[in-house]
């Protein structure tokens, strides 16, 4: 296998084009990836100019949406919060179909219920059990944590010592324990309400969907409301609120008795695409330089046939597997390379180009950084093999190079930017190769948060590694058949 | 001249496909897209010629064929042998390229049109001269470089690199440029939809595309031929 290895990296070092091809990959990857970065303008118009405003940032690193009506106490220790939700309703803002009314109604992830947050600040960790408008009771923490608990309206929060526990009842005397989490320090004890914008999706005139976002706020009414532990008076924040809000958008609360009726709007959520610019941004060149990655890989096997080489190749080693196995070998890894450099150059210059642009970046983990710069490699290295199977497959450079790019490059193109509906671009986008770009998504979809989850705004069908691994499947596929047709055929 | 084009074109294996490819690629992904798009939301003309997107990708493979093909096999010289003349070689595959791809695209946007739930009479018109502009920017891709994988990737590259970026990048301004100087986001114009462009300023942005790579291509075909076969 060795020799092989060596007489296939020989040929490809040696041929001019290659090694071009190779180049103008890379070029093209980074080149385009930073053309797009630079056109990612963000501005802010607001009371102070072009400042945009800071997006919190939650427990876990990411950027969290954290803006509703709380209505709490201190809690500098143990304690606990118990209430019934009696009633939950609200407001939607022009909803379709003539989106010309103000109506009643609660929107899915509208939430109300009991909270403990370690303060009013933007982003800092908290634990809530809640009703919500159409998924039951939950138990939320730290605004990517989730559980579903049924559909009971008593719920109940208790501290003791660093451990929060949530419970729900459906009659206020036996309770079931929903989660126990960790919350540690002084805190504030409450009441919250909450309501995300109502989301509706339409088809543009050109194709492609456009999601509207319309304001929403939501009323629940607590009764029996009994706190133990709890010290200081009531009082009310809308958390995040801002200055010149619309008047539904803004919290109040109202008190008679154990009785509290709380009004909210906003969301407590992770921010998903919103939470400023996702770092893929700086790698969109890599959709353009596979196109030079497929062309070399179909050059490597098809230069041989034209030019009578692969009789040479095969004469000096005619184990045909083996030819072929060290052409994809060699061909991944100098792609692999290759692609490793470009978006290791990429994703850094990229993002200084975004920040200089006004924009924040979405905060990821450096593992997150790490699978998009390394998958984006792999990537292609895998569309090399895939066009190189191609090539060995047809012979011919023009039948492989339009299987290639029809199966990798087209289905993007048509989930993306084309006429047809989001619902059938997630499909082509699960059983195509191109479900291989899944692996640059840097931001994942989150259940509980209502959003335009559509391949257009870079939401991928399938997980990262989930994607990559029907491609890879394609890829493998492809090479095996390579291997028995060469097998069978002359050369 | 232009007959001995044509009996290349009719004896070689797989280029007649590619104006079968063209047809079905059109009317399929145009019929899927009519099957899957909710009705009236859409533009009509965009759903009906959806395929034309898809469709493109044989047009290229036929221009590229009929030239880069004659490098590979080395029957450019004999081409070139019986007309010496480069410009009025380029200028016979030029009319017989964009003569097979426009009765191919005559029978694909027509059936597409019947299939789908309506074209305008501009998008009708205008599509089947995308189709021929598409086809003769490959030729003279193809005359450039001289090599059937290197020539298809330069133009997909040229044709498909645009959309995939504009969609990628948010900002509308630079979206708007990218669109006019891209031949395909620019010459799909003609369907509608894009009232900056308008159909006939997208599909000259297509044709200054098209001049440019023939002309480019008309300097370098022939240009060393020796070094090449």
């Amino acid at each position: 296998m060795i020799p092989l290895l060596r007489s296939e990296w020989t040929k490809f070092r040696t041929v001019r084009g290659w090694v071009a091809g190779s180049i103008v990959a890379v070029l093209l990857t980074v080149g385009v990836g930073l053309l797009g970065a630079a056109g990612t303008v963000r501005s802010c118009q607001g009371p102070q100019g072009d400042v945009c405003p800071e997006i919190p940032i939650g427990p876990g690193g990411q950027a969290v949406h954290d803006r509703f009506s709380f209505y709490h106490r201190a809690l500098p220790g143990d304690g606990s919060i118990t209430v019934k939700v009696a009633d939950v309703s609200g407001v939607i803002t022009y909803p379709p179909p003539d989106h010309d009314k103000i109506v009643p109604g609660v929107v899915p992830w509208a939430k109300v219920g009991v909270m403990v947050k370690q303060d009013l600040r933007q982003g800092s960790a908290y634990a809530a059990v809640m009703v919500t408008g159409a998924h039951g009771t939950r138990v939320q923490d730290d605004f990517v944590n989730d559980l579903a608990a049924g559909g009971d309206p008593w719920l109940r929060l208790t501290r003791s010592g660093d451990t929060l526990k949530g419970e729900s009842s459906p009659d206020g005397t036996s309770w079931r324990v929903i989660a126990e989490r960790r919350l540690k320090g002084p805190a504030l004890i409450g009441l919250f309400a909450a309501s995300p914008c109502d989301v509706t999706l339409s088809q543009g005139a050109l194709g492609g969907t456009i999601g509207a976002c319309r304001l929403t706020n939501v009323t629940g009414k607590f009764e029996d409301v009994s706190v133990e532990g709890a010290s200081g008076t009531w009082t009310h924040d809308d958390v995040g609120g801002e200055i010149g809000a619309p008047t539904l958008s803004v919290g109040s609360a109202r008190v008679w008795g154990s009785t509290i009726q709380l009004t909210g709007s906003g969301d407590i959520s992770p921010a998903g695409m919103e939470g400023g610019a996702v770092v893929e941004r700086t790698l969109t060149g890599a959709s353009i330089g596979l196109i030079a990655v497929i062309v070399v890989g179909v050059l490597f096997v098809t230069a041989e046939y034209r030019r009578g080489l692969i009789k040479a190749t095969l004469a000096a080693n005619p184990g045909r597997t083996g030819v072929l196995l060290a052409k994809a070998a060699v061909v991944a890894t100098v792609t692999f390379a290759g692609g490793l450099v470009a978006a290791a150059l990429a994703v850094p210059v990229g993002i200084g180009l975004m920040r200089d642009r006004n924009n924040s970046i979405a905060p990821i983990t450096a593992l997150t950084e790490v699978r998009v710069i390394v998958g984006t490699a792999a990537l292609l290295a895998v569309t090399a093999v895939l066009a190189l199977a191609l090539g060995a497959i047809f012979r011919r450079s023009a039948a492989a190079v339009i299987a290639a790019i029809m199966l990798v490059l087209l289905p993007q193109l048509l989930a993306t930017a084309s006429v047809i509906p989001s619902s059938a671009a997630q499909w082509l986008l699960r059983v195509t190769p191109a479900a291989g770009f899944a692996i640059q998504q840097s931001i994942p979809a989150y259940p509980q948060v209502e959003d335009y989850y559509i391949p257009a705004l870079g939401y991928y069908p399938l997980p990262p590694l989930g994607g990559f691994a029907v491609m890879c499947g394609y890829a493998a596929v492809a090479l095996a058949g390579a291997i028995v047709v060469l097998r069978r055929r002359d050369a | 001249m232009i007959r001995a084009e044509w009996t290349k074109f009719r004896t070689l294996p797989g280029l007649p496909w590619l104006v079968l490819l063209l047809v079905v690629l059109t009317v399929g992904t145009g019929a899927a897209a009519t099957a899957l798009v909710p009705c009236c939301d859409v533009l009509p003309s965009r759903v009906s010629l959806a395929g034309v997107q898809a469709g493109q990708i044989a047009a290229v493979a036929l221009a590229v064929g009929m030239v880069a093909g004659e490098y590979s096999t080395g029957m450019i010289v004999v081409t070139l042998l019986a007309v010496p003349h480069r410009g009025r070689m380029l200028a016979a595959k030029a009319l017989l390229v964009g003569g097979v791809t426009l009765a191919g695209a005559l029978v694909a946007i027509t059936t597409s049109a019947v299939i789908g739930p309506g074209v305008t009479p501009t998008a009708f018109v205008g599509s089947i001269v995308y189709l021929v502009l598409v086809s003769l920017l490959a030729l003279g891709v193809a005359a450039a470089v001289r090599d059937t994988a290197v020539a298809m990737g330069v133009a997909l590259g040229i044709l498909y690199g645009f959309p995939l970026v504009i969609r990628m990048i948010q900002d509308p301004v630079w979206q708007e440029r990218l669109a006019w100087i891209s031949p395909m986001e620019a010459g799909m114009a003609v369907q509608g939809g894009i009232a900056s462009i308008g159909p006939w300023a997208g599909l000259a942005v297509l044709g200054v595309w098209a001049v440019g790579a023939l002309a480019v291509g008309r300097s370098r075909v022939g240009g060393s031929v020796g070094a090449v076969v």
